[in-house]
């Protein structure tokens, strides 16, 4: 099969399953997303040039591949739509210092994950202490402490 | 404190200058959940054979004594194979595969090894010698996708054989 052709339905095979996967798996956060992203890495390989393994084919698997990408990240700026079905939207999950649960329960979002985040990045060890907490786009938890009073 | 109501999301008012789309969001995971229906349910058929080595996929065809077993269904540029069980107890064997089938599956392998291969009006013809029932194995290649259709003749008794291969 064109090896253009085979780059292009690899990457929109890989683009839809990881969409469809959910943000969590994006920020790498466990073993397992780890070791999946690994696997998946290798068995991508043999689908995009075969047995081909001439350089010709390398170069225009990885010219398809790039070129896609350039052109999902021009579709993106002109249609804004496509963008956030592409890449979804932020999503807050803790509003005013509460949990939302229903909204981590569709994310997969643990509270040990917010916990997590928080601690990582402002060092803080309680929920009462954090004012927002934000599911980002790319899977990540970005935490906005509560002022302190003074 | 949430606006609307909604069993099954909450909806609140905040002052982030968020593009949160909650709606969007909620249509997505329904759209991610019939989704991950599906390609588990074709996981599913996918183990019992559907995209190639299965039940849903093996194919069995016994003419005059002699069976032919295949797989219906392969993948392009995955091995798939023909096992023949001949009834004969020994003698000399034939099997005559069309050029145009040939085209589309290329044989690796053939166990045991043919005495003689000729071409034959458009066919490859394969002469065995054969003693005591014995089992032929031609092990193949797809190079091609898409149906697949040809006639084997196995000592001049014809075997329709119906493939897919996917891409």
């Amino acid at each position: 099969m064109n090896i253009v052709l085979r780059a292009f339905a690899v990457y929109i095979f890989l683009f839809i399953i990881v969409r469809l996967s959910g943000k969590k798996s994006l920020a790498e956060s466990s073993p397992f997303d780890f070791v999946l992203l690994l696997i998946i890495g290798e068995v991508t390989q043999q689908a995009l040039v075969g047995d081909d393994f001439s350089l010709t084919a390398s170069f225009i698997a990885i010219a398809t591949l790039v070129g896609i990408d350039m052109l999902f990240i021009l579709a993106k700026h002109k249609w804004k739509l496509f963008g956030k079905i592409s890449e979804s939207t932020p999503l807050l999950i803790v509003n005013k210092g509460q949990p939302l649960w229903k909204r981590m329960k569709q994310t997969q979002v643990e509270y040990e994950d917010i916990m997590e985040a928080a601690r990582l990045t402002h060092g803080i060890y309680s929920m009462d202490k954090i004012e927002y907490a934000v599911l980002e786009k790319d899977g990540s938890i970005s935490i906005i402490p509560k002022e302190e009073k003074k | 404190m949430s606006k609307h109501a909604n069993a099954d999301i909450e909806y609140v008012d905040h002052p982030l200058q968020l593009d949160e789309d909650i709606n969007l969001h909620i249509k997505g995971w329904k759209i991610q959940g019939v989704a991950w229906i599906v390609i588990f349910v074709f996981l599913l058929l996918a183990a019992f054979g559907l995209f190639g080595t299965g039940l849903l996929s093996y194919r069995t065809i016994s003419k005059n004594g002699d069976v032919l077993e295949y797989e219906h269904f392969g993948r392009f540029q995955g091995q798939t194979e023909l096992e023949f069980t001949l009834n004969k107890e020994s003698g000399i064997t034939q099997i005559a595969f069309p050029q145009t089938y040939i085209d589309k599956l290329q044989i690796e392998r053939i166990i045991p090894l043919p005495e003689k291969t000729e071409m034959l009006n458009y066919n490859i013809v394969y002469t065995f010698n054969i003693t005591d029932h014995g089992k032929i194995i031609f092990y193949m290649v797809p190079q091609k996708t898409g149906a697949i259709e040809g006639t084997v003749a196995v000592n001049n008794i014809l075997f329709n054989l119906s493939q897919f291969i996917y891409p």
